[in-house]
């Protein structure tokens, strides 16, 4: 009768063991994919020694505004005037910065071009002529993530009539090596 | 004073080869298995019957799913970046200092047969190790060992939820590649 007890209970118990392994679960498997892309992307800062940009600072569309200049009158601070024996110019110190995301690209290349064509005036960014025709190269090996300044400057002929309005746009573009 | 019990083989042994089928068939979870078994051994078979099954549901806001059976989807986020975003739609990219977080949404929807279990517990792991990426699932972190995303989901209903990847904007071209798995495990309350 004892043998017959024992025997029942281990049954039992194994019968409870069974019941919890015998929970049924479930399964899924969701695959995820992405491809990431390198990229690069620049921004104009003020210069601490130049005009301080009227908008767009930290971003990719930015105004330079020189305010009123003249050939031998006074200019707004961060303005620097050089005057020649027909034409002055006035420069200012315009940071770009260039960072880059998810790419080994050791430096980067910067092009700039007028955005339309100025037969009165001339102008440069960072030293070099820039014009409407084609994108300058101001830089091809630049360094990421600095602020580099890369002075913008216009040469005005004293042939230009007082209170001339002089505007145009500049673009850059950034390439990465 | 304790006394020894002489357990002859003779009664043991039937009861051992019959537990050790009941656990056979819960293990398997197979239905329908047609094994020569006790009334008794049929009746803990119908308790894993009710199977619970969980299916990929496609988010109104998150990208869609493709691909295989309702239980093994894929999810494509298509091409990222921290500067141009992406192309893909409900895909959204966050940018933060040092990286960006690419996220969707999807849904799980979880069916019991039985009716047993009103809730589950959900699990999640990654298939495979991956040091480059973060994955998060409603916020938690998942890697290679399973964890515990959701201690009470409701069955019979599809509930939607969040992944998101994390992207180290110091990954170059050679890791551009994201490609891994998500395992849900399902086990109802």
């Amino acid at each position: 009768m004892k043998k017959v007890s024992i025997v029942t209970i281990f049954a039992a118990l194994m019968m409870i063991s069974s019941a919890a392994v015998a929970q049924t679960t479930a399964s899924g498997t969701l695959t995820v994919s992405a491809t990431v892309n390198g990229s690069i992307q620049l921004v104009f800062n003020s210069d601490a020694a130049g005009v301080a940009l009227s908008s767009g600072a930290g971003t990719n569309a930015a105004t330079l505004a020189f305010g009123n200049v003249s050939a031998f009158g006074t200019v707004v601070a961060g303005v620097t005037r050089t005057t020649a024996a027909s034409n002055f110019t006035v420069s200012s110190a315009v940071d770009v910065q260039v960072s880059k995301t998810n790419s080994a690209s050791a430096n980067y290349t910067l092009k700039a071009q007028l955005g339309t064509a100025d037969a009165t005036n001339t102008w440069s960014v960072g030293g070099v002529a820039v014009t409407s025709a084609a994108q300058s190269t101001l830089t091809a090996t630049g360094t990421y993530t600095a602020n580099s300044n890369f002075p913008v400057a216009i040469t005005v002929p004293f042939t230009s009539a007082s209170g001339t309005s002089i505007s145009n746009t500049i673009n850059y573009v950034a390439t990465a090596n | 004073m304790l006394r020894g019990v002489d357990i002859g083989l003779r009664y043991v042994l039937p009861f051992m080869l019959f537990g050790s089928s009941l656990i056979t068939s819960g293990m398997a979870q197979r239905k329908g298995t047609n094994n020569r078994t006790s009334s008794t051994a049929l009746s803990m078979k119908s308790q894993s019957e009710g199977t619970i099954s969980v299916d990929f549901i496609s988010a109104p806001d998150g990208t869609a799913l493709t691909g295989g059976a309702s239980g093994q989807r894929s999810l494509n986020l298509g091409t990222v970046s921290h500067a141009a975003g992406t192309q893909t739609p409900n895909v959204h990219v966050q940018n933060l200092p040092g990286r960006f977080v690419v996220s969707t949404r999807f849904g799980l929807s979880l069916q019991n047969g039985s009716q047993h279990a009103s809730s589950a517990t959900i699990m999640a792991a990654l298939a495979v190790p991956d040091p480059a990426y973060i994955f998060r699932f409603d916020g938690i972190t998942l890697e290679t060992v399973p964890q515990l995303v959701q201690g009470k989901a409701r069955i019979g209903t599809t509930l939607m939820h969040r992944l998101e990847i994390e992207v180290p904007t110091s990954l170059t071209e050679k890791n551009s590649q994201l490609h891994n798995a998500i395992i849900f495990q399902i086990i109802p309350n």
